[in-house]
């Protein structure tokens, strides 16, 4: 799987999207394996040292550096095709998203002391063995004991949702979407994705780009 | 009204176009269905609707939509019914015209056998198309590049489309294009004010539809029952929580006017700023279908209509008391019996529209 050479506008790599594949990355999103493409040769990423993949039948992830720095890569997989595709980095494009309407949504839905939402049994391509810790990773951004996404910048009641959750022999690749308050004046929900690498370490790349684009709302 | 009496897992044979190129989509193969009266060309239904979307729009075909709709044919819109398959070339002309490169990229193709020979297709599709010329809605030629999400279900029987209902996220594509969906809404109004107001009867004749008839619902065993008693306690119970248990906590949902959110809270609060703009809400269930995904999942579409009073003010504008009237298709993939996936889609454009006093409201 040629992750890193679809970020390099690599034609035989891009080959590999699917004409209806769909791409979030980059402070900005894109539909169609020509339009994700375009985006990835007018924006190549120049990725450095080793690099860490994923693989499994269905999903594949890359985790390594790129010149802004920590970077991950995740895809959906039917056949060897790609359907989808996020690109957690802080590299942004000028051109971003167009405006969307925010949907307002009280993720707790509780006053109890905030749980990780998880469900192990929802993703069948996560090693059982590595169920708790996603479980205890996820528990501590929600407590705050690790920082998201970074001890300069923290945002506040981190609610991550596990999209995807997959592992390898080496690895569990766990992709989230991060619900959270700008630890600032004036605060305001922020939308996000981070990805999180449990191997020997465990690492969390977050979205940078994408915390740049997003406009507080809700 | 058909509902679905065959199994929602028949032929199997018929694959889901689900993680498939378009290159092996569009590969000519053998008849691998019961088509009776469709053209050789077709080997089953998925490939009659992705097919015949590709020769009428990328081939340029579009009298093919003589042979693909029936005469008498409606097409059902929020903005208003249009009969005929000549009302059909036109728009399709007009359309193409505006944007000659417009590319129908399907993702998913949900259908039901209904009766023999008559089948319902659910086809979502991302149009990306290039506004290189004049367009009806988006005003004069902008160069610009932009897709939007629709989805078209149609009833179809000998090589024919005898009913379409049609839903696109217009308030996006409007915002994509550089536009102001409330500005586009009030013009828009102004004109339906304008000329015989007998052409808006429809509106209120389906809302009368809406208010009185009696519930319809898949039966129990069907994979469309859970998401669709979810949805009556959402809408006409306001029991969201209650809804909500059917997802999956990494529910994914993307809703019209380019709402996406995530788990159980993201889906409510879709579910909520619907139903919040309107009071004494109906929802009812119009039609529904399933199939087979890869890797053991499931495809069901829903296709809803839904009514209430115009009361609180807030995403619409100033309450206005209006009765609105609401067209929905939802799309869902399911995963041992949980929504994973929620893509619906409905003309919030043509609710506003009808806030300002179009449409016969």
């Amino acid at each position: 799987m040629n992750l890193i050479e679809i970020t390099q506008g690599d034609p035989g790599a891009c080959r590999t999207l699917l004409h209806n594949a769909r791409f979030e990355g980059l402070g900005t999103e894109a539909f169609g394996g020509t339009a994700i493409a375009d985006l990835f040769r007018l924006n190549p990423l120049s990725w450095h040292g080793p690099a860490d993949l994923v693989v499994h039948n269905r999903f594949a992830a890359v985790f390594g550096q790129t010149n802004a720095g920590a970077a991950a890569l995740f895809a959906d997989i039917y056949a060897g095709n790609i359907a989808r595709l996020w690109l957690l980095a802080n590299h942004g494009v000028a051109h971003a998203a167009a405006a969307r309407t925010a949907v307002p949504a009280d993720f707790d839905r509780d006053q109890r002391r905030p749980v990780f939402a998880f469900e192990p049994d929802a993703h069948p391509a996560l090693a059982p063995a590595h169920a708790d810790r996603v479980a205890r990773f996820g528990q501590a951004l929600v407590d705050g004991s690790t920082a998201f996404p970074t001890a300069a910048a923290r945002h506040l009641r981190v609610r991550p949702v596990v999209l995807r959750a997959f592992s390898d022999a080496k690895h569990t690749a766990v992709l989230l979407a991060v619900q959270s308050v700008r630890g600032v004046d004036p605060g305001g929900p922020v939308l996000c994705y981070a990805g999180v690498l449990l191997g020997a370490d465990e690492r969390l790349v977050s979205d940078g780009a994408g915390l740049a684009a997003a406009v507080p709302s809700g | 009204m058909i509902v679905s009496p065959r199994p929602w897992d028949a032929d199997p044979q018929v694959a889901s176009p689900v993680g498939r190129p378009i290159a092996e989509l569009l590969e000519r193969r053998e008849r691998r269905q019961t088509l009776p009266g469709f053209e050789p060309i077709y080997s089953d239904i998925v490939d009659y609707i992705l097919r015949c979307t590709h020769r009428i729009w990328e081939e340029k075909d579009i009298g093919l939509c003589r042979t693909h709709y029936s005469a008498d044919c409606t097409m059902v819109t929020l903005g208003g019914p249009t009969t005929g398959a000549e009302e059909v070339v036109r728009n399709t002309l007009v359309s193409i015209a505006g944007a000659p490169d417009r590319s129908p990229i399907g993702e998913d193709v949900i259908w039901s056998e209904d009766a023999p020979g008559v089948f319902l297709s659910s086809h979502r599709i991302t149009s990306l198309a290039t506004f290189s010329g004049d367009d009806p809605m988006l005003g004069p030629a902008n160069g610009r590049r932009r897709g939007v999400r629709v989805i078209a279900d149609c009833l179809c029987r000998n090589n024919m489309i005898v009913e379409e209902w049609l839903v696109r996220d217009n308030i996006q594509l409007a915002r994509e294009n550089g536009l102001d969906p409330l500005s586009l809404a009030r013009q828009q109004a102004d004109a339906d004010r304008i000329g015989d107001p007998t052409r808006h009867d429809w509106r209120a004749e389906m809302i009368e539809r809406v208010r009185t008839e009696g519930a319809r619902r898949p039966p129990a065993d069907h994979p469309a029952a859970p998401v669709a008693a979810a949805l009556e306690l959402a809408f006409n119970q306001d029991l969201f929580g209650e809804a909500a248990q059917i997802a999956a906590l990494s529910m994914e949902s993307w809703w019209p006017s380019g709402r996406h959110a995530y788990g159980r809270g993201g889906w409510i609060g879709c579910l909520i700023q619907l139903r919040a703009g309107l009071d004494n809400v109906r929802w009812v269930l119009d039609h529904w279908a399933a199939r087979p995904l890869p890797d053991g999942e499931v495809a069901v579409a829903l296709r809803w209509w839904l009514t209430g009073r115009h009361l609180s003010t807030g995403q619409w504008g100033e309450a206005t008391g209006k009765e609105m009237l609401v067209l929905g298709i939802s799309h869902y993939r399911q995963r041992g019996g949980q929504l994973i996936e929620d893509v619906t889609v409905y003309d919030e454009l043509a609710i506003l529209r009808q806030a300002k006093g179009g449409l016969g409201a």
